[in-house]
């Protein structure tokens, strides 16, 4: 059976565990209470709040949302002022993950829909987003993936070695160390085998710490073409774990910190906006 | 022991006990775990985590695979402990960088832990004293006005008027706690002066209801503020001003929330009202060579969004220097007198004003004010236990001490 559609079988279901965890969260939040809408189902209630976020982007309120979340969810403004580090490891982590998932995105939709779909693999700035071997390709991934595994190296220095007093670290925060731990450990293996098994297309001499690795052990007898695959299908099956485990895990504070901080910024700003002055609940 | 009631909470609230990343930080602002470092309940990471457990113990998937897994009552109790040793100061909210509005999700705690019927035996009084006495000390509500007795000459305002521009609501502290009488002395002695059309509202004058909200009873307090509202409706005032941020607080901001409505007039604290009258040139003050810092009480400051009235009016004072504490503004300490924790433990509220009252002294400061009799009370029982050389004022009291 060819590998990618083993990763298919089990990373389907995989996925509709993730939902279904997504579902069962959003609907706890949905027991609360949601103004304007005073005994309505779950159901009702998500649509109210749906409707509001959307007038709300779609208004003259749309800088003020946009500045809020370019500053409190993505940039962490108030963990910029309390600490440097802390902020660093953060900024690592978050956006590490972001570009590699907006790598993984590009590839996909020029891969899946731009070349099978309208056969536009011939046009190189399309076909160079899924082939990992292109410099450009290759560099952005190598960026996302050193980001991610310096900003975790920072987050178990602090956890684990520097063990800081305010922190009370638990089950919740060492399964997010050992997931992420696994994928990034998993993705850089993954990598050099598999630029020993092949090259797809033009040498990846930017992956500046992939390829490198790649060559030192390019001489051992190895059967990579083997091992590419078993790391590939170990890597993404790991990585829709770790992804089925989000609605249960720290990792969901991704999605709910992002809102929280932004609403709250939103409303904050709303204050000021009315003579007011901000940290009154609004 | 029944399961937590989701609808005591909003959906933001919810939600962020998801966004909580238990960083820890706020256990390094939090002025009660740094008084009680042995009781992590307190900290507001383990509140969070708690609430978030006993909810996806009884609400998540598994809850409804297999039967909710009602929490250990051991574990609920704690909860409990920490949620009520909490003084409501809302600095952790402050310094969340995921921006979680604890003290709203503090007292929505507290509100479940009440109907849980897990929560300090001694607010059940509180709550008798409430309904019955319609104020906090359990004293003869007619008695509201006993404070103008040592007046001089007691003002057409206190107590003879039966409408007026404004209103000025006294606040059980002032009206019933001897230490504190001299604020609301010195405050109508401040609006007969500027010549403000005032009156009180003696005996009408209910508790705001400001304890039971904060207590997680606020529903037993709904009765009281349609009472409060419809007195000063009667009166006919434009404006509503308190001396007590607490009570500023709830008229403000809970008021209209709870009854549903507008409240048709405008509410002040009182220093926002003597920054205008100074402003104004309505109150002529006499200099004073003095060095002075400010308290920001919590619920005027952090939970209210009034931090420049009472250093305008400080400042309007000739020759009187003011400094700042270590911790000022939105990052002020609390002084321990808040979110009912003197009922609960009286110990904690020393320790935690002690810390206060010991940055005041570092300042190099003679005086030390605030604009809240709570805070004044508790501060100046804290000066007292230290044998501190410094006075605590009301700033209103100042005021009045320097009118020309």
């Amino acid at each position: 059976m060819n590998i990618e559609t083993l990763f298919w079988i089990f990373h389907t279901p995989l996925m509709v565990v993730f939902l279904i965890g997504l579902v069962d969260v959003t609907g706890i939040w949905l027991r609360g209470r949601v103004e304007g809408a005073d005994g309505a189902s779950a159901g009702r209630k998500f649509i109210i709040l749906l409707g509001k976020a959307l007038r709300a982007i779609f208004s003259r309120q749309f800088p003020i949302i946009l500045k809020a979340f370019i500053t409190e969810a993505w940039f962490n403004r108030r963990l910029w002022q309390t600490s440097r580090w802390r902020w660093l490891s953060h900024f690592l982590l978050l956006n590490g993950f972001l570009l590699l998932t907006v790598l993984s995105g590009l590839a996909a939709l020029s891969e899946k829909v731009l070349y099978h779909l309208f056969h536009l693999g011939h046009i190189p700035w399309i076909a160079m987003w899924y082939m990992a071997d292109h410099p450009v390709t290759a560099l952005l991934n190598e960026i996302g993936a050193t980001m991610m595994t310096v900003g975790l190296l920072f987050y178990v220095f602090r956890r684990y070695l520097a063990r800081l007093a305010q922190l009370r670290t638990g089950s919740m925060d060492t399964w997010m160390v050992v997931g992420l731990g696994l994928i990034l450990l998993t993705g850089w293996v993954t990598e050099i085998v598999r630029l020993n098994a092949h090259y797809d297309g033009p040498a990846p001499h930017l992956a500046f710490i992939g390829y490198p690795l790649s060559l030192l052990v390019a001489g051992w007898n190895l059967p990579w073409k083997a091992l590419a695959d078993g790391f590939y299908l170990g890597h993404g099956l790991l990585t829709s774990i770790v992804i089925a485990a989000i609605p249960y895990s720290k990792f969901m504070h991704a999605v709910a910190t992002a809102m929280i901080a932004t609403v709250d910024a939103v409303q904050q700003e709303r204050v000021v906006v009315q003579g007011g002055t901000a940290h009154v609940p609004a | 022991m029944s399961r937590p009631d989701l609808s005591l909470f909003t959906f933001q609230q919810l939600m962020s006990l998801d966004a909580c990343t238990r960083c820890g930080e706020c256990t390094l602002w939090c002025p009660t775990f740094t008084e009680k470092p042995d009781l992590d309940a307190i900290t507001p990471l383990r509140k969070i985590e708690a609430v978030r457990r006993f909810v996806r113990g009884q609400y998540g998937l598994l809850a409804r695979l297999f039967g909710p897994r009602p929490p250990k009552p051991e574990a609920l109790q704690a909860h409990s402990t920490g949620t009520y040793d909490c003084t409501l100061c809302g600095r952790c909210a402050v310094v969340c960088p995921a921006r979680i509005q604890t003290r709203e999700l503090w007292i929505a705690m507290r509100r479940d832990l009440v109907r849980q019927g897990v929560y300090p035996a001694i607010f059940d009084r509180l709550r008798e004293t409430f309904l019955t006495a319609h104020n906090i000390s359990g004293d003869d509500n007619a008695n509201r006005l006993i404070w103008s007795q040592n007046l001089p000459e007691i003002p057409e305002g206190v107590g003879k008027k039966t409408r007026a521009e404004v209103v000025f609501f006294v606040g059980c502290v002032a009206s019933f706690y001897p230490q504190s009488y001299s604020i609301p002395q010195n405050a109508v002695q401040v609006l007969e002066k500027a010549g403000v059309d005032y009156l009180t509202l003696g005996g009408e004058e209910w508790c705001c209801g400001f304890p039971l909200v904060i207590a997680g009873m606020g529903d037993a307090a709904v009765e009281t503020m349609r009472h409060n509202l419809d007195a000063v409706h009667r009166t006919g005032a434009r404006r509503l001003i308190a001396a007590c941020p607490s009570c500023y607080h709830t008229w403000k901001h809970d008021y209209p929330r709870v009854l549903g409505e507008p409240l048709g007039f405008e509410v002040l604290h009182l220093t926002e009202l003597l920054a205008e009258l100074l402003a104004d040139g309505r109150v002529p003050l006499r200099p004073l060579e003095e060095t002075v810092t400010y308290h920001d009480p919590c619920d005027l400051g952090r939970t209210s969004g009034v931090y420049e009235a009472p250093r305008e009016v400080i400042r309007a004072i000739p020759g009187v220097t003011l400094v700042e504490m270590e911790h000022h503004h939105q990052y002020s300490l609390c002084c321990g007198g808040g979110g009912d924790v003197e009922m609960a433990d009286k110990d904690l509220v020393a320790a935690v004003s002690r810390r206060r009252i010991g940055e005041a002294q570092a300042t190099g400061a003679r005086v030390l004010l605030s604009a809240c009799q709570q805070c004044k009370r508790t501060l100046a029982g804290a000066a007292r236990q230290e044998r501190l050389r410094i006075r605590v004022l009301d700033v209103v009291e100042l005021v009045a001490q320097q009118m020309a």
